[in-house]
């Protein structure tokens, strides 16, 4: 499995929604399943998945699916 | 002697269970097994429908997830030979509904058997909690069964008295007068009681750095170390100190960006703005020259003209602040006393002032220095002591 599709399969794994919406433009709070509690399992999925373990102001950072990629990238050294 | 078990409700373990725990191996300090443990119940939690309508046990869950727990073990990882110390016989605070898994955390974590009496209240919080630790103590860790209690039961005192008689570690959370019942009842020699007693908090801000901060978000911070407990936990900032050039300016903008937060969020009840009349007039009867400003019936602030020593005889709840300001920190020292736990602080040099302050001073109090925005943050060191450490025994070699 590609990063990307890891990256994904954790949104969908986190935040409990289904792959379709899991794409470039998804949000925090535009859909009612990532609001502030449920990105806490994000959060942990993402943690999870990459075998992380985030700053706190990379979570607070982790404002959409764009920007988490990037900060992974930038900060954890996960090539997408 | 035949201890009696007819009015305890189990909401985690059994009558059986219990019986047995004198007889449980203790376990070494994070071991594979409560790690484990931690990491599933909180996977568990973070995607447990009933459990996501609360944001304190969704603060819980993240506290205790794989890679958090796994980071705090670098640290301890150096500690060989560390192992629990037997029993952890636990009574959880009837204010704060999520502290008795806080405190089961620190009881196993350190490799001991736990055993928590929850309050008689019935939080909804408790129920789910206790549901999911079942289910996965049935269906995935199975060896951690034996280790973990959770109690309800009513004024019986024998089962306290039993329970105190077998334990290794009695830890007490709650006001001055449950602990002090409670120290009634005799302990093993060699067992370590912890009282965790009422406490008060403050904050420090510098007026000019609070004015070149973010408005919304320090609001938000602040609305997070205090209404979101109603000001109920020992670390909820009681009074504001301010310190700086331009404080006029900053109070007026800090409030109203609060009223904003606190008008989106808040609901106040009746009762707690009643009391807030009754505290005022309660104080201001000792203390004529103190000046009340109502932002509205949520924000009460209360002005001093000087820091009494009897000032937090007259705190409050649910959006209750006194207020000083002073442009010499030092002034703040005579707050710091044994009763005195977390100081938050906004400005650039406070942590390093304020932690002058306590070395300087020698104070009894202050037991953390954090953040404004992260006075509730759980820690596995809390009202200065290092858990792991305090409720473990070390195996020495000299």
């Amino acid at each position: 499995m590609s990063n990307l599709e890891k990256y994904v399969n954790a949104f969908v794994e986190g935040l409990g929604v289904d792959k379709d919406i899991v794409k470039p433009g998804l949000e925090y709070q535009a859909i009612a399943e990532w609001d502030s509690v449920g990105h806490m399992g994000l959060i942990s999925s993402i943690e999870e998945t990459f075998d992380i373990m985030m700053e706190t102001d990379d979570i607070i950072d982790l404002s959409s699916f764009e920007k988490g990629k990037e900060i992974l990238a930038t900060k954890y050294d996960i090539a997408f | 002697m035949q201890q009696e078990f007819d009015n305890v409700t189990f909401l985690v373990g059994s009558k059986d269970i219990l019986m047995q725990m004198e007889h449980i191996p203790v376990l070494p300090i994070f071991s594979d097994k409560v790690r484990e443990f931690l990491a599933i119940l909180s996977d568990e939690l973070l995607h447990d429908k009933q459990a996501k309508q609360f944001g304190d046990i969704m603060a819980y869950a993240f506290w205790i997830r794989g890679a958090a727990i796994e980071k705090v073990y670098t640290k301890y990882v150096s500690e060989t030979h560390r192992i629990g110390r037997g029993i952890a016989f636990q009574i959880a605070p009837s204010n704060i509904p999520v502290q008795f898994a806080i405190s089961m955390t620190y009881a196993i974590i350190s490799g001991n058997i736990s055993v928590v009496r929850v309050s008689r209240k019935n939080f909804r919080q408790v129920d789910i909690i206790c549901e999911v630790i079942k289910r996965v103590l049935t269906e995935k860790c199975t060896q951690l069964k034996p280790y973990i209690c959770v109690l309800r039961y009513d004024h019986d005192e024998s089962v306290t008295k039993w329970l105190s008689s077998i334990c290794d570690i009695r830890m007490i959370w709650g006001g001055d007068n449950t602990i002090s019942m409670i120290r009634q009842i005799s302990i093993q020699p060699r067992c370590i009681e912890l009282g965790f007693a009422d406490r008060y908090s403050l904050a420090v801000i510098n007026a000019d750095d609070y004015l070149k901060s973010d408005f919304k978000v320090v609001a938000k911070d602040f609305y997070n170390d205090t209404y979101y407990t109603d000001q109920n936990a020992c670390s909820s900032t009681r009074l504001i100190i301010w310190i700086g050039n331009q404080i006029e300016k900053a109070q007026k903008i800090f409030w109203d960006n609060l009223a904003c937060e606190v008008n989106i969020k808040y609901k106040l009840s009746e009762i707690c703005g009643s009391e807030k009349l009754l505290k005022t007039a309660i104080c201001a009867a000792k203390h004529p020259e103190i000046r009340e400003i109502r932002q509205n019936n949520a924000i009460v602030r209360i002005e001093l003209p000087q820091l009494y020593d009897d000032t937090m005889d007259f705190k409050g709840n649910c959006g209750y602040f006194f207020e000083y300001a002073t442009s010499n920190l030092e002034s703040i020292v005579s707050l710091l006393k044994k009763d005195c736990q977390t100081v938050t602080f906004l400005g650039e040099t406070l942590e390093d002032d304020i932690h002058k302050l306590v070395d300087l001073y020698g104070v009894r109090g202050v037991d953390r220095i954090v953040p404004l925005g992260h006075s509730i943050d759980l820690s596995f060191v809390w009202d200065g002591y290092d858990l792991p450490i305090t409720l473990s025994r070390v195996v020495g070699n000299a």
